[in-house]
């Protein structure tokens, strides 16, 4: 099989899922600007909480406490998998079957979290998500989840006013994707690269070039003609 | 560079995905990468090695050694960049290249661009499109365009994670000196990296960097080839080009088969989701002739074959599992109790005395479990109903829950028909259907017995009438249903004809026993 960064899980429906796990760099980088927010949020709250001397240093623990152990937590409950950082950064988390997090396997995977941070600076953690097949750190692989890339919506479909020429020859559904991804991309590439990608097509579609493909990526979409 | 032997699946990724995939071909060869990265790291380590020891310069070995070691990099790359495109990761030959390659990236070994922010994203440019001078820039600003930012957040991320494992190590190191030695040998492991500034120490440290580079270069070279390569396959569609290609492929390998399969070769057929799209233009498609069987000869084996085999090579399918567990071993015989002889009274009597709160505490428990059972047994009535029971099996206390809500006994008069044809008569036709219908509904479930499921809609209720009376009975109410369902779902109000027949014929199905 081709190597791809896409885990795919097949529901008992027969629908195929594409989960896009992510790796070490974004998850870092995610991790960094939640480590900023709440230094920031501490910090402030600290300056604010000392002028109520002893009972502004016992709630400022409290709320160390609460920052520490459920700041991920509460985000990835209540804010679809995603903490401010994760979510900068486009990141998820998710059920490694693919549904929505619960408060179990959360709990879980920021409990454990304590583990991946030994012996200091994330070690353990950074050493999982390099060996674990699906990027996991121990956390994840407790709790069974895992960090995918939120879906983004797509902006598809017509690629431009060229008329829509109805296409003849038999294809696999993947063929013709290829062609309909080929319309939306054409005025992406330079001129002479659409025509070098329309002549490899020659042997199947008879004097297949750029504006022709562009006609039947139109009708595959469902384009047709005024007339 | 051959697109059509390409072993990842190419499509457009986002950035940060594309530094993942990176990191899985990394992965997928990551014995080879290994080997390499020994080969050519360990001889430089052990230069700076030299310089510790013997020079007076043992500050700066480290900084010898992380800067060339790139060169390491450059081979990382060859062997990613060929696996790429369906060569082998051949180790050899890349140990033999390492000169030259270091000779192209001369840029990022011997000048001040060593300090490049995106290095792992500029290198591939230089080495694996053999550009320099004022091509390499032009062509270095279309990357960087797009991918520059990335390339620089990934060298920032890598570095701190090669700082991190650093002290990541030196506190496992500590960590694993046991208790009694932590005053002595914990203190000097600790000054070592912190204090100490003698060959020793400096070599350890170098040691320790080496250590954290090793387990995550290659993974930094690979996050940049692959934000290079999902570049490229975004400016110039390779992603296209393979798939077209592939399409010849099919195309040639199919012709032989074609000629067979002419005879059966159903129309073109497009997307299912645009065929039912082409109704008015249905001339440009070929329509299906008129005595196509359906799909017989439609998928050639040719066709389908390919798909078989992913499927079967998918790890749905062929999944080995090594499952692990304990499992007792139950001994022939009890192992003897050593009499413990030094037991003192003490000891025996707290023993007794644990044993005596445990006992306590295990009665404790199990008269819990009485409890609740007995509280789920007292209130059955309450959460029977949830889990699909009847709490009572008499026809008259059952009650019905329609799709609207409850239907009792007191929401209908008394005489139903009679009140149907009033409101009927006076103009009212919905409320008198609706009447007619949980009337009907009312009847069947008191007077026949027919069960319901909860929040049963018409449709439910004519299945189960259906299934639990005869013909007559529940043909007459199939008809009653039709007409209120017309009335009030589809605002067609039926004429007397159909209605009155109904009301005089109730009588002979349903309200003999009210």
């Amino acid at each position: 099989m081709l190597l791809d960064t896409a885990y795919n899980i097949g529901t008992p429906e027969g629908v195929e899922l594409r989960l896009p796990v992510a790796g070490l760099a974004p998850r870092s980088l995610a991790w960094l600007i939640d480590a900023l927010i709440k230094s920031a949020t501490l910090t402030v709250l600290s300056i604010f909480l000392q002028v109520f001397g002893d009972l502004g240093g016992g709630i400022y623990l409290l709320i160390v406490f609460v920052l520490l152990w459920f700041y991920n937590v509460l985000f990835e409950i209540l804010n679809h998998g995603a903490t401010p950082g994760k979510r900068a950064l486009g990141l998820r988390v998710m059920n490694a079957n693919g549904t929505p997090v619960g408060w179990s396997g959360s709990l879980l995977r920021n409990l454990v979290r304590f583990v991946d941070v030994l012996p200091g600076c994330y070690a353990f953690g950074c050493v999982s998500v390099l060996l674990s097949k699906q990027f996991q750190r121990l956390g994840d692989l407790a709790a069974g989840t895992i960090v995918v890339y939120a879906p983004k919506t797509q902006a598809s479909g017509k690629s431009d006013s060229t008329p829509p020429v109805p296409l003849k020859a038999r294809m696999t559904l993947d063929e013709q994707q290829a062609i309909v991804s080929f319309g939306e991309r054409a005025n992406l590439l330079n001129e002479e690269r659409a025509e070098e990608l329309a002549a490899i097509l020659t042997p199947v579609l008879e004097d297949a070039d750029r504006a022709r493909l562009l006609g039947h990526a139109n009708w595959l979409i469902g384009e047709r003609s005024a007339s | 560079m051959n697109l059509e032997n390409v072993t990842v699946e190419m499509r457009p990724r986002s950035e940060w995905e594309a530094t993942d995939f990176g990191a899985r071909m990394i992965r997928r060869d990551a014995a080879a990468i290994y080997t390499v990265w020994f080969a050519v790291t360990l001889p430089l380590l052990g230069v700076a090695m030299a310089v510790v020891f013997f020079t007076p310069y043992a500050a700066y070995a480290l900084l010898l050694y992380w800067w060339f070691e790139p060169v390491a990099d450059g081979a990382i790359l060859r062997i990613i960049s060929r696996r790429l495109f369906g060569e082998d990761a051949n180790v050899r030959a890349t140990l033999r290249a390492v000169p030259v390659l270091a000779w192209k990236n001369r840029l990022f070994l011997f000048t001040p661009y060593r300090l490049h922010f995106a290095r792992s994203v500029a290198m591939p440019v230089t080495q694996l499109e053999g550009l320099s001078g004022a091509a390499r820039r032009a062509r270095s600003k279309v990357l960087n365009l797009k991918i520059f930012n990335y390339g620089v957040g990934i060298t920032a991320a890598y570095e701190h994670l090669v700082l991190a494992l650093y002290f990541g190590i030196i506190l496992i190191g500590y960590a694993l000196i046991p208790d009694a030695y932590v005053d002595t040998l914990g203190n000097t492991w600790m000054d070592l990296f912190w204090l100490d500034s003698s060959r020793v120490a400096t070599a350890a440290g170098l040691l320790v960097f080496y250590a954290a580079q090793t387990a995550l270069q290659p993974w930094f070279v690979g996050a940049g080839f692959g934000l290079y390569i999902n570049c490229r396959t975004q400016l110039e569609a390779w992603d296209i080009e393979v798939a077209f290609r592939r399409m010849v492929q099919r195309r040639a390998g199919t012709v032989a088969a074609a000629v067979v399969m002419a005879m059966f070769v159903a129309p073109a057929v497009v997307l299912p989701g645009t065929a039912h799209a082409q109704e008015t233009d249905a001339v440009e498609a070929e329509q299906p002739a008129e005595d196509d069987p359906g799909f017989a000869g439609f998928w050639s084996d040719e066709d389908v074959r390919p798909a078989i085999e992913s499927v079967m090579a998918s790890d749905a399918l062929d999944t080995m599992e090594t499952v692990e567990e304990w499992q007792r071993i139950r001994k022939d015989e009890p192992e003897k109790e050593t009499p413990d002889r030094d037991t003192s009274v003490l000891e025996a009597a707290l023993e007794s005395l644990f044993d005596l709160v445990s006992l306590m505490v295990e009665f404790g428990l199990w008269i819990m479990v009485g409890v609740l059972l007995l509280i789920v047994f007292l209130t059955r009535n309450r959460w029977l109903p949830y889990v699909g029971f009847e709490t009572s099996t008499r026809p008259a206390a059952r009650r019905i829950y329609l799709a609207g809500g409850e239907l009792t006994a007191d929401q209908l008069p008394d005489d139903i028909i009679a009140e149907v044809l009033n409101a009927w008569r006076a103009g009212s036709k919905r409320e008198a259907l609706s009447l007619l219908y949980r009337g009907s509904v009312f009847a069947a479930v008191t007077e026949h017995g027919v069960r319901l499921p909860r929040s049963a809609t018409e449709g439910a209720c004519i299945r189960a009438v259906a299934a639990q009376t005869d013909t007559a009975r529940s043909g007459f109410f199939r008809r009653i249903v039709h007409v209120w369902v017309r009335c009030a779902y589809g605002d067609q109000e039926p004429s007397d004809d159909a209605v009155l027949p109904l009301c005089s014929e109730w009588p002979q199905h349903f309200g003999q026993v009210r």
